[in-house]
């Protein structure tokens, strides 16, 4: 009883993280909106005012996904290992106060230099914007970053308490035949282990490039040699977006057993297909430099190779098997296991255009076109969040006796055409290499991108839908049944 | 109390003229030698004072978080570039150099068995991509960083740097990735 | 919690002495290395250039009181440098193309001072000043022939210059202005010369 009420308690913080997550994505598409109005000409904005929309909308959308999906990862590794909420609830102190500066910075200082920070554009922007905004944009990352590690950092310390070592934590063990696949590693601890490793190097390389700029900003005639810049930025900045899905996945792992009654088994090939793509995702950053000539050739070709195999290992062993738990499992439809399963849907369908441009020829061609954010915004805004917001329809489910409605299943069908409508506007105006980033657009490029923001409008309704449901829930579970334990119950 | 001897010994020597002028004479030897011999000095001297004041650490430093932020303040100003020439020219600044890193180790000594693992890991990742940062900044720079320093010195020191950094990222990697449940 | 009260207040306290501290030591977070903070102490200090003697690539000798009334943009150098003087003395001759030509001579002197008199006599000198194309009048390099001014003058200026033992020196680098009453009052990235160059012609100006 004891521990139950206690998990009770840690759900108002994990709400908090899902509830703000999901309001900055929904707040953030509606930048995304108006940058596309600007694009296909309906909406009269100032290029200066476009890029700091897509600073914030960048910043914000891998901002408020990683926040989420550490919360996904969260509520379900507690049950296996020892968490300090401390440091989770630090860790959202920390990244609330790096969101309020990266604001600051952006709206109040005209910072905008795109997410990717990329030196030594936060120093030298022609006087766009000065030395106080780069700071704060950075400073604010770093402190963002701080919390996030942290928070990594409690999450390795408990996996290896329990398990002995982050090898162990992948099964290696029993990769290696030293224990039986029956002994091995819950899904949920193979998948946070894997997030661990990439993030911890992530953040600090990160960190490394992050006070790089800070120096630089400070101090111009300290320069940096611009391509370890660029190396460094992406490998921190692809891995971390990254790592988003592989939180988010930790829902598929859990939430689909729970439904159907089948336990999702960790065998030898799934932990293989997980230590595939916990090295993979270290390495295949340089897929962003294919166009840098003076890059190794090596590096580069590693970059193409591996990025084909990046997310296959554990994007295949897990679309298969949720096919497989769900087949003829009676499962009951509802919205988060509806959601769940798009996700696996845009997972793999998001794969497809990734796969295209990072291949060398093709990215010579596409990697500047509006191609590349056809590919991330279905991959993320298809698998990734809607990972998470299956998962917060199942936690009011799982902690509440809320009851969803039509407006919610609605949202669900409309939510998932408007995000093909919106990625299938970028992939088209890639096809017509429509070039990304620009604040304007030649006539003959301004239908997709009005097409894609009608999309954005019902996704942004849709997203509202979602938290005004997931809102609700946390009102009706703060309105007092606290009395009232729920039992861990089985939803099938 | 054989450390401290040895603490006050190693003190002493880096105080000898001859040794300051042999260390401050060469770019990596003052930054990567002379500090951090003197924090180790601090180090090995703490346990005889420490035991002399165990109420006062008890009652001040009791999760060790002030004395590991003394040691974040002064380690953070002797990676300014700006420090290692002011100790050439300023003896105020020398000054500081002797009794602030001794200071520091000694800190060290009450903070760290105190602070939690969870500190002690977020520590090691922020000095390890801050030497990864030196190590950068000083091998790159086009400019002379320090003005008692020449280029190629610096970029020496870099690579000092660099060397530390690359250890203490395999002492990392094979700290996680062998078995620890024996000690935890 | 009660136990915790001083603990709280310590971190408090060394988080507060701590930015106070870094806060002094660079200048108000202005000058992380010693060229940086060099440069802020020469503002404050504006030291007067010595009136010593200079011997310059057309072999005659005067004092520097041959500049009064003028403004003098200096350089220090020696003419065997491999590195930074010839960019440095590139970026000088970018500086001098900018200034209107009704000021140069009256108003303004280009003078590039070397710090190794041994080697870069006149003979030296005066190769050199051709391969900058400098005419040596309104342009002049000279050198300190008297090793106690030289050091002296150095000093004031904050130039250090280290010898590297195989006939090479590592120094630091900037256009210095000299005022008309022969105090120093600008030293400037001799990396940005568009900005040196606006900046003297401004000053020029206003007279």
């Amino acid at each position: 009883m004891e521990m139950i009420r206690k998990k009770r308690s840690d759900n108002s913080l994990i709400a908090t993280y899902l509830a703000i997550g999901a309001t900055v994505v929904g707040v953030m598409m509606i930048f995304g909106i108006l940058m596309l109005l600007a694009q296909g000409g309906v909406l009269e904005l100032q290029p200066a005012a476009f890029y700091q929309f897509l600073t914030i909308h960048g910043t914000g959308m891998i901002g408020a996904a990683a926040l989420a999906g550490a919360a996904v990862m969260w509520y379900f590794l507690r049950n296996y290992v020892d968490l300090s909420k401390k440091i989770f609830g630090l860790n959202l102190l920390f990244s609330l106060i790096g969101i309020v500066m990266v604001i600051i910075g952006v709206f109040s200082f005209e910072y905008a230099s795109s997410w990717t920070f990329l030196y030594p554009l936060p120093a030298l922007s022609a006087n766009a914007w000065g030395t106080i905004g780069a700071l704060l944009y950075l400073v604010g990352m770093l402190v963002l970053g701080v919390g996030f590690l942290l928070m990594y950092i409690d999450v390795g310390r408990a996996i290896i308490k329990k398990y002995g070592s982050l090898g162990k934590g992948l099964g290696w063990d029993v990769i290696s035949g030293k224990k039986a696949e029956a002994d091995a590693p819950p899904a949920t601890v193979v998948a946070s282990t894997m997030v661990t490793i990439v993030n911890v190097t992530a953040l600090t390389a990160g960190a490394t490039v992050l006070i790089m700029n800070i120096i630089n900003v400070i101090n111009p005639s300290f320069t940096f040699d611009p391509l370890l810049a660029k190396n460094l930025t992406y490998a921190f900045g692809h891995i971390f977006a990254n790592s988003i899905i592989y939180m988010g996945v930790i829902a598929v792992y859990e939430i689909l057993p729970r439904y159907t009654n089948r336990p999702w088994k960790a065998n030898r090939i799934f932990l293989i297909a997980w230590t595939m793509s916990t090295s993979f995702t270290l390495v295949i950053y340089t897929h962003h430099m294919l166009m840098d000539s003076v890059m190794p050739k090596w590096m580069l070709i590693m970059g193409q190779i591996l990025s084909y195999a990046n997310g296959l290992p554990v994007l295949v062993i897990t679309a298969y098997g949720a096919l497989m738990i769900v087949y003829k499992s009676g499962i009951k439809w509802d919205m988060a296991s509806g959601l769940i399963f798009i996700s696996m849907f845009g997972w793999t369908v998001g794969v497809v255009p990734a796969i295209v441009d990072a291949t060398i020829v093709v990215n010579h061609v596409m990697h500047n076109t509006k191609w590349v954010p056809g590919h991330f915004h279905m991959y993320m805004g298809l698998g990734a969040v809607v990972m998470i917001f299956g998962f917060m329809y199942f936690l009011s489910k799982e902690d509440s006796s809320l009851k969803t409605n039509l407006f919610d299943r609605i949202a669900l069908i409309c939510y998932t055409l408007s995000i093909i409508g919106v990625s299938g506007g970028f992939l088209v105006s890639g096809a017509l290499s429509t070039p990304r980033r620009w604040a304007t657009h030649f006539p003959d490029w301004m239908g997709p991108a009005v097409f894609g923001a009608v999309s954005g409008v019902l996704a942004a309704i849709s997203v509202t839908i979602f938290v005004i449901h997931f809102i609700r829930y946390m009102m009706v579970r703060n309105k007092g049944n606290e009395g009232k334990v729920f039992h861990e119950r089985k939803l099938a | 109390m054989r450390p401290g001897i040895l603490g006050i010994l190693l003190y002493g020597i880096l105080l000898l003229p001859p040794i300051i002028g042999l260390l401050e004479g060469q770019m990596i030897l003052h930054m990567l030698v002379q500090l951090p011999l003197l924090i180790f000095s601090g180090w090995l001297c703490g346990a005889a004072i420490l035991r002399r004041m165990p109420n006062y650490r008890a009652k001040w430093n009791g999760n060790g978080i002030p004395g590991i932020l003394v040691i974040v303040f002064i380690t953070t100003y002797w990676m300014l570039p700006r420090a290692m020439d002011e100790s050439l020219v300023f003896w105020q600044v020398e000054l500081f150099k002797f009794i602030g890193l001794p200071f520091a180790g000694l800190c060290l000594r009450d903070s760290w068995p105190k602070i939690k693992l969870v500190g002690k890991s977020f520590l090691f990742l922020n000095y390890l991509s801050m030497f990864a940062l030196m190590a950068w900044l000083y091998i790159d720079a086009p400019v002379q960083i320090c003005n008692n320093y020449a280029a190629q010195e610096q970029q020496l020191l870099g690579w000092g740097f660099l060397f530390i950094t690359a250890t203490m990222i395999i002492y990392l990697v094979q700290m996680v990735f062998t078995d620890q449940s024996e000690s935890t | 919690m009660k136990e915790n009260w001083h603990n709280t207040a310590a971190t408090i306290l060394v988080i507060i002495f701590g930015v106070l501290f870094l806060y002094a030591t660079t200048d108000g977070f202005r000058a992380f290395t010693e060229e940086s903070a060099r440069v802020l102490r020469l503002y404050e200090e504006k030291p007067q250039f010595p009136l010593l003697e200079l011997e310059d690539s057309k072999g005659r000798t005067y004092s520097f009181s041959e500049f009064e009334g003028k403004y003098v943009m200096l350089t220090f150098i020696y003419t065997a440098c491999t590195d930074v003087c010839p960019k440095l003395e590139l970026n000088l001759a970018q500086v001098y193309d900018q200034i209107p030509s009704k000021y140069m001579g009256k108003d303004v002197v280009f003078l590039s001072i070397s710090f190794d008199p041994e080697r870069d006599d006149v003979k030296t000198l005066e190769k050199y000043q051709q391969s900058f194309d400098s005419d040596g009048e309104t342009w002049r390099m000279a050198r300190i022939q008297d090793e106690q001014e030289l050091e002296q003058l150095l000093d004031q200026f904050g130039v250090i210059v280290i010898p590297d033992g195989t006939g090479n020196f590592s120094h630091n680098s900037a256009f210095y202005l000299v005022d008309p009453k022969g105090k120093l009052v600008e030293v400037l990235d001799y990396k940005e010369p568009n900005a040196a160059a606006a900046l003297l012609t401004a000053r020029l100006a206003e007279r």
